[in-house]
């Protein structure tokens, strides 16, 4: 379970089942994790069929909220439980993050326990790699040393690329291994062209290391940053550490510098999200009964009670008159009932909010999306998004997962808040340029659709912008900057809402490397979708870093 | 048609005691689903979804059991309706009129169910219930009501002092409901509020069933009694 049994916490995880059975069984793998303050678990279902002694194994996609209580894994078949393993959970297992190595020799990470910072190391295979970017969540940074690139598969690789390109941290080290590394799409993401094998006696970088040590003779790519024994830059909003030395070698393991060269390693600088999990809680959790709905009701009950007085009265005073009684209480009571399934249907809403953050220079952009359900009259709920889109609920509770982005169970009275996150391609890139007249700008929206509401965000100050359609190039009046101030109260709109917080956190966020200013705008403006059971308001947001000069990556 | 029974159900219609009665029962029936609407009030714990619905069903269930055998007990006087006391100096058998003010108070029962109907269906339709729940609550209801309606029907006939009358009844609604609510499992379904609950959540159940049946029995046993009760009157009458 987890990464070599880390579990960090919250994150995606994966939780390995071997199965065998004697039987042929259809059926499913559950995995049930305890949720605290609540009696049920929260539950990973995965479908499985498994052939008469054919051992197979089944990798569930979950997160643990929490290390206390027992973890639970079922087979079920046709509503039976067929097998069953309680699996304690522990504390002592519970890291804020983990290191992946992919090396062929697990063994000279042992130094991380020593760290103030609860990380640990999991040596893996190339098999163990996630198929899906959400699956590194925990992984404080991964570690290539030794890499069969025909060991992985498409999806593998995509996501792998798309975890370092959102924020990810990767580091591959030298030595023989990078010299015969043979994956183009892994050498083209490194910042320097790795060459052949050079001996060094002794190296300023690596100071009290015991010479000679093998390098890899690298020749740094333009817009990286380092030297002979290292090199760095930033993938889109990741970074790509290239050691020349191997680590992993007997005489680096017992170095007494390497805590300080790992630790800077794991605190390579990455560009943290726009929009971060607590963004979530602008999102609306209740909407009032509506008091048309309220004046309606009083409406219907005074001529239900009059029209049933009338007939009262008729029934004691003509023969069958008896008839109209069980009459109108039928034709109300079904008036009445279709009408509050309609106001149970009024207040039963969805508000998602999504934020895509554009990131520079790749053609993708990582989208961050709010979701609130608004259930106050409860019932069961069935939320699917899109396959890439794995989703997780801002608070745990008792929920079934079919798969990391079908999430179903009872709507909780007091909403139910989720956040979903993905990486998209993204047609849309901004420059900036400073000069003595001001600051010009540059959008390139082409394939992309229309930006509505847009505003140049620098230095808490902001400035309009007309609606962006293909293209926009324009020097901006520096007459016609506003500062920016909060409201005293945050606004009634959910759109306008989240705006306020993207760009109050702009202001308080430092400058993103080679980012000059921020645009942020809204695309496609909120709309109500009326659905069979409830509404859906959704709202989408844009940000884009305008890039100044030419960065190193892509 | 029982001819005591035709001549209750056309007071308990169309009286204007009655209709004051009714529009009394409907106001306040209406004021808790007005109460029960706000969203808001199905976050605290106590007052889950189906509680609320359940709640509705259960304050009908009592103020029918109320009024039903308060008509029948005489404590509320439904202008026109003879008493079983007048009815035992008419020409009707016994039988008739022990089986005429059951059947009246039986009658009355789902009378006053149907027209809470409309208001618990706002309350089950809002809060995402089945409308099989109100009629499988009706079941309960309207059978508990009839056995209180049968038991203040002979109260009726057994004190005649007001006093006397009022505190047995009053005793036994108490005792029934709140009582019998109080006693270890499974003895406390035979408490409405308990049987009606189970009704409500679990379907109707042998033991629903098995409750129905001891309140018609209960019904049936003040048939018998308040039919002997006409008779001895009838011999005391002959006699003096």
């Amino acid at each position: 379970m987890g990464w070599a049994g880390w579990i960090p916490l919250r994150a995606w995880l994966p939780v390995r089942v071997d199965l065998q059975a004697s039987l042929p069984v259809d059926g499913e793998v559950v995995v049930d994790v305890p949720v605290q303050g609540y009696d049920a678990p929260m539950s990973f279902r995965q479908p499985v069929r498994l052939l008469p002694g054919a051992p197979q194994r089944v990798a569930v996609e979950a997160f643990i909220p929490d290390t206390r209580g027992v973890l639970t894994v079922r087979l079920v078949a046709s509503g039976r439980e067929v097998a069953r393993r309680d699996v304690p959970l522990s504390t002592a297992r519970a890291v804020e993050s983990v290191v992946l190595a992919l090396t062929h020799e697990p063994a000279g990470l042992e130094f991380l326990s020593e760290l103030t910072r609860k990380i640990r190391a999991a040596y893996i295979t190339e098999e163990d790699l996630p198929a899906q970017w959400q699956g590194y969540t925990g992984v404080r940074l991964l570690v290539i040393r030794d890499f069969n690139e025909r060991a992985i598969s498409p999806a593998q690789r995509r996501g792998f690329e798309q975890w370092v390109a959102q924020g990810g941290r990767l580091l591959v080290t030298g030595g023989a291994p990078l010299v015969t590394l043979q994956a183009p799409w892994l050498l083209r993401m490194l910042p320097a062209d790795p060459g052949g094998l050079i001996n060094v006696q002794r190296s300023d970088d690596l100071s009290g290391v015991p010479g000679p040590i093998s390098v890899t003779a690298l020749r740094l790519r333009r817009g990286a940053a380092g030297g002979p024994m290292g090199a760095r830059w930033r993938w889109g909003s990741g970074s790509v550490l290239l050691w020349a030395f191997d680590p992993f070698a007997p005489a680096l393991r017992s170095w007494s510098g390497r805590a300080a060269m790992w630790t800077a390693a794991l605190d390579a600088p990455v560009r943290p999200w726009v929009a971060p999990a607590e963004m979530g809680d602008a999102l609306p959790a209740s909407r009032p009964l509506a008091g048309s709905v309220q004046v309606w009701l009083l409406v219907l009950s005074g001529a239900y009670i009059l029209a049933v007085r009338r007939a009262l009265r008729r029934a004691g005073r003509v023969r069958g008159g008896w008839l109209a009684v069980p009459m109108v209480a039928t034709i109300f009571a079904l008036a009445m009932y279709g009408f509050a399934l309609q106001a149970r249907r009024a207040g039963t809403s969805v508000v998602q909010v999504s934020i895509t953050e554009v990131i520079p220079g790749t053609g993708l952009a990582r989208v961050r999306t709010f979701a609130a359900l608004i259930s106050p009259y409860g019932g069961t709920f069935h939320l699917r998004a899109a396959e890439d889109a794995w989703m997780q609920p801002a608070e745990p509770r008792p929920l079934t997962f079919d798969a990391p982005f079908a999430i179903s169970g009872n709507a909780a009275t007091s909403g139910l808040r989720v956040d979903a996150t993905q990486v998209v391609p993204a047609p849309l890139d901004g420059y900036a340029t400073i000069s003595d007249a001001g600051l010009r700008v540059v959008i390139d929206n082409r394939g992309g659709p229309n930006i509505a509401d847009a505003r140049i965000v620098r230095g808490g100050q902001i400035y309009r912008l007309p609606p962006i359609g293909a293209m926009l190039s324009l020097s901006l009046d520096p007459t016609r900057w506003e500062p920016f101030a909060r409201q005293p109260h945050p606004p009634d709109d959910v759109s306008d809402r989240f705006m306020e917080e993207v760009v109050a956190r702009l202001q308080r966020q430092p400058p993103a490397p080679g980012a000059i200013a921020w645009l942020v705008g809204r695309v496609g403006g909120g709309h109500a979708v009326g659905g069979p059971a409830l509404q859906i308001d959704a709202h989408r947001l844009v940000v884009v870093p305008l890039r100044g000069a030419l960065e190193g990556g892509p | 048609m029982n001819p005591v029974l035709r001549a209750d159900l056309r007071y308990r219609l169309g009286s204007s005691k009655a209709l004051t009665l009714h529009t009394l029962f409907l106001v306040i029936i209406a004021l808790l689903t007005f109460l029960s609407l706000p969203p808001d009030l199905a976050r605290l714990d106590e007052l889950r979804q189906g509680g609320l619905v359940l709640a509705s069903l259960i304050v009908s269930a009592v103020l029918t059991m109320y009024f039903t055998s308060a008509c029948a007990a005489g404590e509320i006087g439904i202008d026109g309706e003879k008493s079983v006391w007048d009815l035992a100096a008419s020409s009707f058998p016994a039988g008739t009129i022990a089986l005429g003010k059951v059947l009246s108070a039986a009658s009355f029962a789902a009378l006053q169910w149907l027209l809470a109907g409309p208001f618990v269906a706002v309350v089950a339709g809002i809060r995402g219930e089945s409308l099989m729940a109100i009629l499988r609550a009706a079941l309960v209801g309207i059978a508990a009501a009839t056995a209180f309606g049968a038991t203040g029907t002979f109260y009726s006939i057994m004190f005649e002092s007001d006093f006397a009358r009022s505190f047995a009844h009053w005793t036994t609604l108490l005792a029934v409901i709140v009582g019998g609510n109080a006693l270890p499992s499974p003895w406390h379904a035979l408490s409405p509020v308990r049987s009606l609950a189970i009704a409500v959540r679990e379907g109707v159940r042998p033991t629903v069933w098995l409750v129905v049946g001891v309140y018609l029995l209960t019904a049936g046993i003040c048939v018998g009694l308040v039919r002997r009760r006409v008779e001895r009157i009838r011999i005391e009458a002959r006699t003096t």
